[in-house]
């Protein structure tokens, strides 16, 4: 055994020891860290190197630039970076870098604003280790916090390379520190960096030189292919105009190779007898005046064969605007000329077929507003060119009748505004020459350019007076003819021999309403066609009359059957030719609808007479099949009908119909008073009959008398039904001795629990007690102390248990005591003895909102608010602010009495059975079960309902709604 | 039938950073994938990355978490400029999420998450669970999850992190981002299937600190002393250091059951402390008065050990099943913090090539994240300090 001393020093060393087998964590940890640290600048240049193998590869200035701005933040971990290159004095080549990406210029601006504003006038590497954000005039910069840089000025070639790590004051304490070892690196990066520049805008400005050069060359040679390859012919010449050199499409147009006419002057080998003097004129003023010239010159080939050339000759002047050379471009435009001359011709033959067919052309360019057109149209108009080419749209206004005027010029309108392409007319014109007036039939066309811009308008008329007027002698006299024919009251088709219909008097259909007027047009075979048509559908149906009389059926537009009689006739023409078929028709519709109406009432009411004997049959087999013994008394009494059931099953009743009942029933007085009841009452009279069987046996029947009255309430028969009742008898008295014996069992069994419970709890009491006695009395071991504890915690609960089985057994058997409780003292004594259970402490409150008083059972409600009040003592959780609070308070139907706790609650899994019998939410629950499911069965007899809601780990509320009259249910 | 793509990079503009990955991913198809999960180290801009994977495919749902470094099948980086994504091709998933999760309402919020699921689709057989790995208490989350899917579904993930700053961690749904969110992504692809499990090879060292005072996953008295001077002192650091300092070398572990230890291979389950406020300190998950924790160190050939034990596990247990996407948590104070690049690559080799086919990896999206979730004797848990595989497989 150690002395206090020595033992004192010992938990000193053991503390000391303890601290130092964890603090060798922390100093392992220290050696961690350092080889870790070299580890992560080892990272770090091979980061650099990765980076100049990469920058070495960087075939121009931008790539290099946009891959330092991303290395700066990947070696150097910075938040963000830019890498900036401008010139010092015009910034605008500035080019500006973001993470890898150029910044376009417009968001550069004030970046490179900001970036002055730090890194100058500094040479070499800057940092600015915090509170960068609190700088003023920072534009686009100012979130940063920190920033580390470089800024080299090259006053030789005059640029400004800027490279820039910085770290947001939002993201400061997630970035390492900035050290000195930065500061080295920082410096030897950004100089590589300059120095990689360096070398590739040398290279650059070579590179550039070399293409400059390229292009040049390129240039040349391209014109001189173009001058060789074109298909126009190229003479170039001296200053004097005469030929250095020529392409190949000149010596393929002229003949002439270049051998044959170098230091010759192109007029001399080009120009022949019918080349155009002014043009050649204009040609020699424009070189003498070293003046462009454009013109086109009949030529002459080698070989004598003339052709024609558009020229355009440029003069050539040196840096000192000396004359040097002349360029002449000249394209061979032979064929054109030609076409042009084809279409000159055509044009003539045209005029002359205008004028042989009596059509008038005219042309109308919007262009120069000029206007053309042919002697026919001035011969339709009566006049002669002279006296109109002046002002021809004038003369061709002022001579269109006045009726017509509007309707032509209106149409004239539509097509200038391009609402068409072309107009159809016919109108009158008065003719200059004699007054007369004419009609014309014509046709203005528009032509438009691709835009839709009007370009020229040409028109043609045709004079067709005379066959207007036969044409208008012919309607006249046809218009005669059809009004006669529509005046008759007869339908009249006429088609020809395709079926065209050729005259049809369509008031007659209008008025009928035929849909289809074509279906009545019956041809050569006109049976034949009535057939096709009802398979058509066109017509309903056909009956023949004569040989070509038929009685036809068809449907008008309101859907109603006509008919009508048709006859079918033949057309010839003059030369004794069948030409068509003309068909009359007559509507007998009305004749017809007489006849039908009659025909249909006869069928009607046989139809009537057959429906009534049916029903008769149905409701006779209805009441033959009947499960009742049914007979039919008239309103004196005699038996009209009775169904087989009663014929078979009652004696009396056999062959009893048309009999007076009186009579039938005449042993059975009671049975006949009731009948008399109902007749006399109007109402249901009801009896219960007992008979006896053919064997002896009881029998019951119970007997409905029902009279039936009519619209007038007059008495019209009495039914009188039967039903067998003897069975169900039987079942109610056997029914009433179970429940008896049941009641007895109960009765029985609920005294036997309460009697084991009761028996039960006397022994444990007893035990409780005489353990309670050892502790007062004795002196115990400590483990015996433990076992005396154990055992007196299993009787406390076992006792529980009896005391919850009692209660239900109490709730069960007694029946309920109600009188007025006061809830606030019930809850107050309940708090005062849950006390104890929480030692520690529990909040326990109450609020009670109104009155406090209601009408229940008082051990009921104790037992209930006990066992819900104790769950939430018994659960609570650990936690210094636990409570349990009681709220009462009134709704219109009940009174509210909520228990909320803040304990260990329910979890989702177990809240729909906690008031199941035995449920316990886990295997640690102190409970039996029973106590919830109790608390359920006490509230329901009441005639109220309890309601849970709780969270696992947060608490849980109760809810009971406890009505304000409580039933007593037997 | 869902199919699964995996990319990753280290690209300093996030914009370029996603394209690259998406073209590595999907090829010219980039537009075709429907769902798309990205790993990306803090210094990423999370607004940009998840605009540009909308932008490339506009039919696609996006989720994004922040991390400290990420490993692909390209292999490990840990940077500033990470990113690391899971292209899934095919409709059998659903999401949801939630902007503000922390200890006091983790819970609740995973309930709602777990009930949105549960009504998206009764056949989710696994939810990848990402959330803010500062301040939560991540056992009420499998709880809640549990609660409503059923125990049966496997809960595997990570907590987002930062550069083990324990100052902020970013999470992104669609075009949302947070800052305290979560997500959770269910699958219920019936043809798949998933082993998870999770090693550290730490051991416990000294007396254990014993919880004194606590409140939810807060812890306020170690030993009877204030929480964070107790903490601290043990480590020998001064008061005055920061959760940054504590990370590498605070590993707190609880002890486990004995056939809980047999499979984890360890007796005691790591837990981290990721913030603190003044002297109390938010734990990974609730924990109550009494607990013990001891301070722990690492063994680093036990570390490797194993985990050749648990990738030989999971292959036995993957039985004829062919992996098709693996997901990855690792601790951020297994990466850079704990171990140099050789040893950690050599860690990685060790755990991705037994599960290559006919020579290639498959499909995988690793982080370096705050906690991770995986099974532990066939229930879900969360973990700390540890390497956690999620091998998907049919």
């Amino acid at each position: 055994m150690l002395d206090q001393p020595d033992f004192n020093t010992l938990l000193e060393d053991y503390r000391k020891l303890q601290l130092r087998v964890t603090r060798f964590s922390h100093t392992e940890q220290e050696l961690i860290n350092t080889r870790d640290r070299l580890d992560q600048e080892l990272v770090l240049y091979k980061r650099m190197s990765d980076f100049y193998s990469e920058a070495l590869k960087c075939p121009d200035s931008k790539t290099l630039l946009a891959l330092s701005s991303e290395a700066v933040v990947d070696v150097f971990e910075f938040e963000t970076a830019f890498v900036l290159e401008q010139n010092i004095d015009g910034k605008d080549d500035a080019q500006l870098f973001h993470d890898g990406i150029e910044v376009n210029p417009k968001e550069a601006q004030n970046i490179i604003h900001d970036l002055e504003l730090i890194t100058a006038p500094t040479q070499g590497v800057g940092v600015i280790r915090e509170k960068l954000n609190l700088r003023e005039n920072l534009l686009a910069l100012k979130h940063f916090s920190k920033a580390f840089f470089f800024r080299y000025t090259d006053v030789e070639s005059g640029s400004c390379l800027v490279i820039i790590g910085l770290i947001s004051l939002k993201n400061l304490p997630l970035y390492k520190s900035i050290d000195s070892l930065h500061d080295t690196i920082f410096k030897v990066f950004s100089q590589q960096v300059q120095s990689i520049l360096g070398n590739i805008k040398k290279s650059e400005q070579i590179q550039q030189q070399i293409e400059t050069i390229t292009a040049s060359e390129l240039e040349l040679k391209k014109l001189s292919l173009i001058a060789t390859k074109t298909k126009n012919g190229v003479i170039i010449t001296d200053s004097k105009g005469r030929i250095e050199w020529v392409n190949d499409s000149f010596s393929e147009s002229s003949g002439f190779t270049l051998e044959e006419i170098v230091g010759k002057k192109p007029k001399d080998i080009l120009h022949g007898s019918e080349t155009d003097s002014t043009s050649k004129e204009i040609l020699s003023n424009a070189l003498a005046n070293k003046e462009n010239v454009e013109l086109t010159l009949l030529n002459y080939h080698k070989s004598g064969s003339k052709y024609y050339n558009q020229i355009e000759i440029t003069p050539v002047f040196n840096e000192q605007d000396e004359l040097i050379n002349f360029i002449s471009l000249q394209k061979d435009i032979t064929n054109e000329i030609k076409a042009k001359e084809e279409i000159l011709r055509i044009n003539s033959r045209f005029e002359q077929i205008a004028k042989k067919s009596q059509i008038g052309i005219w042309e109308l360019e919007f262009i120069d507003n000029t206007i053309v057109w042919n002697d026919v149209l001035l011969e339709q108009y009566g006049s002669v060119k002279e006296e109109i080419k002046h002002d021809l749209v004038g003369f061709w206004r002022a001579s269109i009748h006045p009726d017509d005027i509007d309707r032509v010029l209106k149409s004239q309108e539509r097509l200038y505004a391009k609402e068409l392409e072309s107009v159809e007319m016919e109108y009158r014109i008065r003719r200059l020459d004699n007054g007369e007036w004419r009609t014309l039939k014509t046709l203005t066309i528009c032509e438009t350019d691709d835009e839709g811009n009007i370009l020229r308008l040409i028109g043609s008329s045709i004079d067709i007076t005379e066959t207007k007027q036969a044409q208008e002698k012919l309607i006249a006299s046809e218009e005669k003819y059809r009004k006669l024919i529509e005046n008759m009251n007869l339908g009249l088709v006429e088609t020809n021999l395709k079926d065209d219909l050729v005259f049809m008097n369509a008031p007659f259909f209008e008025k009928s309403g035929i849909r289809h007027p074509e279906a009545l047009i019956l041809g050569l075979e006109p049976e034949r066609t009535l057939q096709d048509r009802i398979q058509k559908g066109e017509l309903l149906s056909y009956r023949r009359i004569d040989e070509a009389v038929f009685e036809v059926e068809i449907e008008n537009v309101k859907k109603e059957s006509l008919f009508l009689l048709v006859s079918s006739g033949r057309v010839f023409n003059q030369e004794k030719e069948l030409s068509g078929f003309i068909n009359i028709i007559l509507d007998i519709t009305s004749e017809k609808q007489l006849t039908k109406s009659l025909e249909n009432a006869l069928k009607e009411r046989d139809s009537y007479v057959n429906e009534l004997d049916s029903l008769k049959q149905f409701y006779e087999n209805v009441l033959n099949n009947s499960p009742a013994k049914i007979a039919v008394l008239s309103p004196k009494l005699n038996i009209v009908f009775i169904n087989k059931l009663l014929e078979d099953q009652e004696l009396n009743w056999k062959n009893s119909e048309g009999k007076a009942v009186e009579e039938v029933l005449k042993d059975r007085p009671e049975f006949l008073a009731k009948i008399k009841e109902a007749q006399k009452g109007n109402s249901l009279v009801q009896m219960e009959e007992h008979l006896l069987d053919k064997y002896g046996n009881d029998k019951f029947v119970l007997r409905n008398i029902l009279p039936h009255l009519n619209e007038k309430k007059e008495l019209e028969y009495l039914v009188i039904s039967g039903v067998n009742i003897t069975q169900m008898k039987e079942i109610q008295n056997s029914v009433i001795t179970k429940n008896n014996e049941l009641k007895k069992i109960n009765a029985e069994l609920d005294n036997f629990v309460y009697s084991v419970s009761h028996d039960l709890r006397s022994p444990l009491l007893a035990i409780k007690g005489l353990i309670h006695l050892i502790f007062q009395t004795t002196t115990v071991e400590p483990n015996v102390e433990n076992y005396l504890r154990l055992a007196e915690d299993s009787v406390l609960r076992l006792d529980s248990t009896i005391q919850e089985i009692l209660d239900y057994s109490r709730n069960a058997r007694l029946d309920l005591s109600l009188k007025p409780i006061d809830l606030a003292q019930l809850v107050s004594t309940i708090f005062t003895d849950l006390k104890f259970s929480a030692p520690e402490g529990i909040a326990l409150n109450m609020e009670v909102e109104g009155s406090p008083i209601i009408v229940s059972d008082e051990t009921r409600m104790n037992v209930l608010l006990k066992n819900i009040i104790g769950n939430a003592v018994k659960y609570r959780r650990s936690i210094p602010d636990a409570y349990v609070m009681v709220k009462v308070f009134h709704t219109e139907e009940a009174t509210m009495i909520e228990i909320s706790d803040n304990g260990q609650g329910i979890s989702q899994q177990s809240i729909e059975k906690v008031f199941d019998m035995f449920y316990r939410g886990t295997s640690e629950s102190i409970g039996t079960g029973l106590g919830l499911y109790l608390c359920r069965e006490i509230i329901e007899k009441f005639g109220g309902k309890i309601k849970v809601d709780a969270e696992w780990g947060k608490g849980s509320t109760f809810t009971i709604i406890h009505p304000h009259k409580v039933l007593k249910h037997e | 039938m869902l199919e699964f793509f995996s990319a990753s990079a280290r690209i300093v503009n996030s914009k370029r950073a996603i394209m690259e990955c998406m073209e590595i991913a999907l090829g010219e198809a980039y537009d075709s994938a429907d769902l798309v999960v990205i790993n990306a180290s803090i210094g990423h801009n999370f607004q940009e990355l998840v605009d540009q994977t909308k932008a490339m495919a506009p039919n696609a749902r996006v989720l994004a978490s922040s991390c400290c470094g990420i490993v692909g099948r390209e292999g490990v980086s840990e940077s500033m400029k990470d990113i690391g994504i899971m292209a899934v091709k095919g409709k059998e998933f659903h999401i949801a999420s939630t902007s503000n999760i922390s200890g006091e309402t983790a819970y609740q919020e995973a309930l709602k998450m777990a009930k949105s699921l549960k009504e998206q689709s009764n056949n989710i057989n696994m939810v990848y669970f990402l959330a803010s790995g500062i301040d939560i208490a991540n056992d009420l989350c499998i709880q809640a999850f549990e609660e409503v899917l059923g125990e049966d579904v496997t809960i595997f993930g990570a907590t987002s992190s930062d550069n083990m700053k324990g100052h902020i961690s970013y999470q992104a749904v669609d075009e949302e981002v947070f800052e305290h969110g979560a997500f959770a992504l269910g699958f219920s692809d019936p043809s798949l299937k998933i082993e998870t499990q999770a090693t550290h090879g730490f051991v416990a060292v000294g007396e254990p600190l014993i919880v004194t005072k606590s409140h939810g996953n807060t812890i306020q008295e170690l030993n009877g002393k204030p929480a964070w001077e107790e903490y601290t002192g043990r480590l020998g650091l001064e008061p005055s250091a920061d959760c940054g300092d504590t990370i590498p070398i605070g590993a707190l572990g609880e002890e486990l059951s004995p056939e809980l230890a047999k499979e984890y291979g360890n007796q005691h389950i790591l837990r981290v402390v990721t913030t603190k406020d003044g002297n109390d300190m938010h734990y990974a998950c609730d924990i109550p008065e009494g607990t013990k924790l001891w301070l722990t160190t690492r063994d680093e050939e036990l570390i490797f050990s194993e985990m050749d034990r648990m990738v030989e596990n999971m292959i036995e247990r993957m039985g004829d099943g062919k992996p098709v996407a693996v997901f990855h948590a690792d601790c951020l104070a297994r990466g850079r913090f704990l171990f140099n690049r050789i040893i950690k690559e050599e860690l990685v080799g060790k755990m991705q090539f037994p599960f290559y086919q006919n020579g290639e990896c498959p499909p995988w999206l690793g982080m370096y994240g705050f906690g991770e979730f995986a099974r532990l004797n066939g229930k879900n848990e969360y973990h700390n300090y540890t390497t956690a595989l999620y091998v998907i497989y049919r």
